[in-house]
């Protein structure tokens, strides 16, 4: 017996035009912009077809409309955004954690802030996907990256009322909105996988989201890993980012492996001594910020201050220290965060 | 071809019953729940310089909360239990527009009137969000836009304080109106 799917049918006439769909997406405002798989009922039943979870249940709520985030239309949205269905127990994983009170979704929906999710895979899931951990991990080319961060903002529009302009009152936003998904390249990496590092096991496959603001990356030549922190921490120090002025949030450092290597051989173990190398060193004194920026009545006013000076994080585990990208050392990139949220991690159900 | 909606609708809340509203300032106790905009600040100022000498309000509790996130419920639990009518603020950004209405909300759920301030463009989000809350009537006092309340300076900010005290006067007056009419029915 066919899929009785409750969410409500649309009749597009006698046709299978793809575009006409896309069309029609767009004038329901169900679309990020770009085109969609229209999502049909055979569609649907295949990306349900992976879950033992019913069509019913409910995933999450999410804000700002407080939405029910069933797994039947999770399934749609999935579809529209291109995922293959090995991907939706991911997104289902992604729903829960950005839907956990403590990441804030409420406010990172609605802010004026240009933040959106960042997705990061672990575990073996990642290669079930094809999740691209390697080289231009961040970029075009590979499926699972693209769509599933997709399928996360379509769920997030679609589901969760951030309709840009209207509820999403983001002034500028950023390209990391349609999709800011990867994997860690554990298998390239000298330390544990960061869902260990979170308290997983390493058989588990995991989605960790934190909310951040763009990238910024940093180029290393000397190869000299005292100096090459000492730069990078330079790149954290922005007084403006939102993490600084908020004194919270999780910024995320993703370096590549080669650069990690480097680090292990030049006295940094693990990813906890990185770690509490930035939150010692990515400081920035207190007199170098304008008075006017500074005074204690600014909106966000928590920052952490030691021997007079700020606090990029507040504690060393609030920096997520990701490996991911190609092998070389040269570039390594930093994302500075929102405030007043928490990184979550999910385990993604086989 | 058939296709599927991938929408959520906006919850079928139950309604919230908004607090019967303070009929006159006099003799009442005001909450302020300031969120660190410095034009909020001032706001907080203004009022509890002004409304007990000028209005006969028995007094102001200013309490300041998260820009983005939640008033801890010991604060609203506290203001709850000492104010008669509240103001919250400001809705002045996307996150602290969607935090602001969320405290407001918490204390109508806490038999508090209470209002939100809200610069213009935030208006349609603090609508929204209201709406998502089940309480879409919630009060609010409508300032203009931010660049004439935070970023204008002393005297705009000045302006903005004065706006939302005669949005809180003329909210009781019309209540107290509403009553009188209410009243002549029934009489």
């Amino acid at each position: 017996m066919a899929l009785q799917l409750k969410s409500q049918a649309i009749e597009l006439g006698n046709t299978e035009d793809a575009e006409l769909a896309f069309e029609y997406s767009i004038e329901q405002g169900w679309s990020d912009g770009l085109p969609i798989i229209p999502p049909t009922a055979d569609r649907v039943a295949r990306m349900l077809a992976v879950t033992t979870r019913r069509p019913d249940d409910v995933v999450a709520t999410i804000a700002p409309r407080y939405g029910e985030a069933t797994v039947e239309r999770a399934a749609i949205n999935a579809v529209m955004a291109g995922c293959h269905p090995s991907y939706f127990p991911v997104l289902l994983a992604t729903l829960e954690a950005v839907a956990d009170p403590a990441f804030n979704l409420r406010g990172i929906q609605a802010t004026t802030n240009p933040v959106g999710p960042a997705i990061v895979i672990n575990g073996p899931v990642r290669k079930a996907a094809e999740v691209n951990c390697g080289r231009n991990a961040l970029g075009p080319g590979r499926r699972a990256n693209a769509t599933i961060g997709r399928a996360l903002r379509l769920c997030l529009i679609n589901i969760g009322g951030g309709i840009g302009g209207d509820t999403d009152k983001a002034i500028l936003g950023f390209p990391g909105k349609y999709t800011f998904c990867l994997g860690e390249n554990e298998e390239n990496s000298p330390w544990e996988p960061l869902h260990v590092a979170r308290g997983f096991s390493a058989e588990d496959s995991t989605v960790t989201v934190s909310a951040i603001q763009g990238t910024n990356s940093v180029l290393i030549l000397s190869g000299i890993m005292e100096d090459a922190l000492h730069v990078i921490a330079d790149a954290m120090m922005t007084m403006g980012n939102n993490n600084v002025i908020a004194g919270s949030g999780n910024p995320i450092l993703f370096i590549s492996p080669g650069f990690a290597n480097l680090l292990v051989e030049q006295g940094f173990p693990t990813r906890r001594s990185v770690q509490e190398y930035f939150f010692e060193h990515a400081r920035i004194p207190v007199e170098d910020f304008p008075a006017r920026e500074f005074v204690p009545s600014k909106p966000m006013a928590n920052r952490v201050i030691i021997d007079g000076k700020v606090c990029v994080v507040p504690s060393p585990e609030d920096l997520l220290v990701v490996v991911a990208g190609g092998p070389e050392p040269y570039h390594t990139t930093f994302c500075a965060s929102i405030g007043d949220f928490k990184a979550q991690t999910r385990k993604i159900d086989a | 071809m058939i296709i599927y909606s991938p929408v959520a609708p906006v919850p079928a809340n139950k309604p919230i019953d908004l607090p019967p509203e303070v009929k006159s300032l006099k003799g009442v106790k005001v909450g302020i729940l300031t969120n660190r905009w410095k034009s909020m600040d001032h706001i907080a100022r203004h009022i509890a310089k002004i409304l007990p000498p000028e209005h006969g309000a028995a007094s102001v509790r200013v309490e300041t909360v998260p820009i983005n996130g939640g008033a801890p419920d010991r604060i609203l639990d506290s203001v709850a239990s000492e104010v008669d009518v509240a103001i919250v603020g400001l809705a002045n950004c996307g996150s602290c527009t969607a935090w602001s209405v969320h405290d407001q909300i918490a204390l109508i759920k806490r038999g508090i009137p209470a209002y939100v301030v809200v610069t213009e463009r935030f208006v349609g989000l603090a609508k929204a969000s209201r709406r998502s809350n089940g309480v879409p009537d919630a009060p609010m006092i409508i300032l203009p836009i931010t660049e004439d309340v935070e970023y204008a300076g002393e005297e705009a900010m000045q302006e903005a304080a004065e706006m939302t005290l005669d949005g809180l006067v003329k909210a009781v007056e019309t209540s107290a109106k509403r009553k009188d009419r209410v009243d002549g029915v029934a009489a």
